[in-house]
């Protein structure tokens, strides 16, 4: 469809985009991606499939995170700690990223045991 | 200090087995996109939600591949399978190049450099 052009990569940006793979490192390491990959029934040594999705998955992660972020941020929650002084140091919580998942539609249910 | 850690991760076992090894690497990955994000401390069950997300996501996009070039009578991926799969998703692949040139990159804890060990 139209609406969904806008997100995909063109062939030259795609190009850019493998270019730049060359000598980024995403935050999960090549083998440890391969190591999953393979366990999924992936047959590649291909470092450019390897680290795109490695791209893809560090990028999926990092929204959430983000999402859960901008809504610490909103809640204005700058915790006062034990000291009394008050310092902005960001804690994400269970509660910071429920409904970030939520709006995903992704349901987690804290396990009762859970320390 | 409570349930709070200050990015440390806890080892969730000390036994040594390489499929630990690997989580471990999701885990400081993990770590290490929420300190990009700017979040100095996370709950332990929040790393652990996001380290078996991204686990789950690794395979999911990994499996999703895997049908398209098997099913176009492949046996390696090709980098379009990958964008393919990912689109099938329902993921932006555009955001990827802005994604990729974004200025504040972290890293914690790894080989910066990994050897190709495959030939």
């Amino acid at each position: 469809s139209d609406a969904n052009e806008d997100f995909q990569l063109d062939r030259g940006q795609m190009n850019d985009l493998l270019q730049q793979l060359e000598t980024y490192t995403p935050v999960i390491p090549d083998g440890v991606a391969r190591h999953y990959l393979n366990k999924a029934g992936v047959n590649t040594t291909d470092p450019a499939v390897v680290r795109l999705i490695a791209l893809a998955s560090q990028k999926f992660i990092s929204d959430i995170v983000n999402d859960a972020m901008q809504l610490n941020r909103m809640k204005g929650s700058s915790q006062t700690s034990r000291g009394g002084k008050k310092e902005k140091r960001s804690l994400l919580t269970m509660e910071d990223l429920l409904p970030s998942l939520a709006e995903r539609g992704i349901k987690v249910k804290k396990p009762s045991y859970y320390p | 200090m409570g349930t709070e850690e200050i990015l440390t991760i806890e080892m969730a076992s000390e036994v040594l087995s390489p499929e630990n090894g690997f989580r471990q690497s999701l885990t400081m990955a993990v770590a290490a996109i929420c300190l990009e994000c700017g979040f100095e401390s996370t709950e332990n069950i929040v790393l652990e939600t996001l380290t078996e997300m991204l686990q789950s996501y690794l395979t999911e996009v990994g499996n999703s591949t895997r049908a398209y070039y098997e099913h176009s009578g492949r046996t390696i991926p090709t980098d379009k399978d990958v964008i393919f799969a990912l689109s099938e998703m329902g993921f932006r692949n555009k955001s990827l190049l802005q994604y990729s040139r974004r200025g504040k990159r972290i890293n914690i804890g790894q080989i910066v450099k990994t050897v190709d060990t495959s030939n």
